[in-house]
């Protein structure tokens, strides 16, 4: 049914797909022509650097997209009243719409990475199955605490109707954060000790780098436990809060 | 006539800026919003700032461009997309506008509806963020201002005019297409996320792209040319292109618009 709604404004999901490729093609030129006029920069070549945003990108398009966005929405306009009144459970109706968008995204950003594969040409090679392994565990959490994110600023909605504003701030923040135009690990060191305090990187760029075998196996331990830490902070946090918003949910308009 | 036409323009001035008013007022109706949004957009500004003054250390050249001169582009496209923004916010709820029939009640009233459409809803938050970003970027441009020649400043002048026409005509574009499929809100996103390309010299990207961005969608054209003029650096396209170019895309559009707004049923009305 959500493949089927999507495609129901089909001119809009065109330009949606593009949108996705448009900005992966502006990063990987930039540092394409970055490297014309030296060797490297910031401890990189230009086979790491495309390597690395092809890489970032692909990941990013699977691991942020979400349909929660209109969550806290449908709080405050009482509209989550229709899913709570049947006898389905709230939490596997999000599960459930999350596997169909991924889902929807993986198979169009595989299409799209094959176009920029072909432009590109980044030297990708495949590691290590037990590399590979930790690599998709590791992209699954940071799916996991995007989701939790999302559901955050969903539970917003039974307190405030100005939601907009700070998941605005966090998409802005994400932009510069998440890796996807530079690797974080070219920024000054303090910049890089308050961004890893944060969950920004573990979102898609610390991925990345588990992906390429940056890590020693001590920081591969270090980045699951802080992915393991912020999937369950997020999640207990958001369990409390949903749990008081529904005591004070007035369903609103019902 | 020109008493006639004076009056016109004094009930468009009248509508408009009583709409300005109710839009001033709902900025600080939803005061956290605003801030955050405000927020968000300095943060925006802020970080590229960095990125490009950071990668100073590593990178001498980029496309034959320093990375100062980088900025210069970066300023450039932000003075634009901020101002063009700043009035035409309205483009981003137009599709809701087709798909619940409410655009017949702009096409029934005595003010041209692309007026009201396009200007609908100027957003103050921009405003707030265009002022001081402006001034900095003055202060940032200060140098490469003062080493121009008067020919040069007149032509970035004259471009960043030029610049708002294409931006204009492209946000027409977009509600005409918005009434041909009803479908407006990826299309306007797109059309940022071209602009953002734009960021950075055009000359960076190769053949067809750079075409496409330069006279199919042409956003090259908008900001690229005036920080080359700006800069004294060979222009991707000539000068007078560019503004002829600017000009006709411009009354493309309105035809656009006019054979568009023709096809118009009512969708949901």
């Amino acid at each position: 049914m959500y493949w089927q709604n999507l495609l129901t404004y089909p001119l809009n999901f065109v330009f949606w797909r593009l949108r996705q490729m448009l900005g992966t093609f502006t990063s990987l030129t930039f540092w394409s022509v970055v490297f014309v006029g030296t060797g490297s920069a910031f401890g990189y070549d230009r086979t790491d650097m495309i390597s690395y945003i092809f890489l970032t990108s692909f990941l990013q398009s699977f691991v942020l997209s979400t349909l929660l966005n209109g969550l806290a929405q449908d709080v405050y306009t009482g509209e989550i009243s229709n899913t709570l009144v049947k006898p389905i459970r709230m939490f596997g109706v999000w599960i459930t719409q999350e596997i169909a968008d991924k889902s929807m995204n993986l198979f169009f950003v595989i299409l799209e990475s094959l176009f920029l594969f072909w432009v590109f040409k980044p030297q990708l090679i495949l590691p290590p199955t037990p590399q590979l392994l930790v690599f998709l565990v590791a992209a699954f959490l940071g799916a996991v605490i995007l989701f939790y994110i999302m559901l955050l600023f969903g539970t917003l909605g039974f307190w405030t109707q100005e939601t907009w504003g700070i998941r605005f701030l966090f998409f802005m923040i994400l932009d510069f954060t998440a890796g996807k135009l530079y690797p974080l690990d070219i920024l000054p060191e303090l910049v890089k000790k308050v961004l890893f305090i944060t969950p920004f990187p573990y979102l898609a760029y610390s991925q990345t780098q588990l992906f390429l075998g940056k890590y020693s196996p001590t920081e591969v331990v270090h980045v699951f436990i802080a992915l393991i830490t912020w999937v369950l902070v997020l999640a207990g946090l958001f369990h409390i809060l949903w749990k008081r918003g529904l005591k004070e949910y007035g369903a609103v308009g019902r | 006539m020109a008493h006639n036409v004076l009056r016109r323009l004094s009930v468009y001035w009248t509508v408009w800026s009583t709409i300005a008013q109710y839009a001033w007022a709902e900025t600080f109706l939803n005061r956290w919003t605003s801030a955050l949004f405000l927020l968000g957009k300095t943060i925006r500004f802020g970080m590229l700032l960095f990125f490009l003054t950071f990668i100073k250390q590593s990178v001498q050249t980029f496309d034959g461009y320093t990375p100062d001169q980088m900025v210069v582009f970066f300023l450039t496209y932000q003075f634009i997309d901020t101002s063009s923004q700043m009035l035409y916010r309205g483009v981003y709820e137009f599709s809701r506008k087709v798909q619940s029939g409410d655009l017949d009640f702009y096409l029934s009233k005595p003010i041209h509806p692309l007026f009201r459409i396009l200007t609908g809803k100027p957003d103050f938050i921009d405003l707030i963020f265009f002022i001081p970003t402006t001034v900095f970027s003055v202060y940032l441009l200060y140098g490469s201002l003062v080493s121009a020649s008067w020919q040069a400043l007149v032509g970035y002048a004259i471009l960043l005019v030029n610049g708002f026409l294409i931006a204009t005509a492209l946000h027409i574009l977009i509600l005409a297409i918005g009434i041909l499929s009803v479908q407006v809100d990826n299309v306007v996103m797109f059309y940022r996320d071209l602009n953002n390309m734009t960021r950075f010299p055009v000359s960076i990207y190769t053949e067809p792209i750079r075409t496409v961005l330069l006279f199919v969608v042409p956003v090259g054209l908008m900001n690229t040319i005036p920080a080359q003029v700006l800069l004294q650096k060979p222009l991707s396209v000539p000068y007078l292109i560019a503004c002829i170019v600017g000009v006709s895309f411009l009354f493309f559009s309105i035809k656009t618009w006019s054979w568009a707004i023709k096809q118009y049923t009512g969708a949901g009305g």
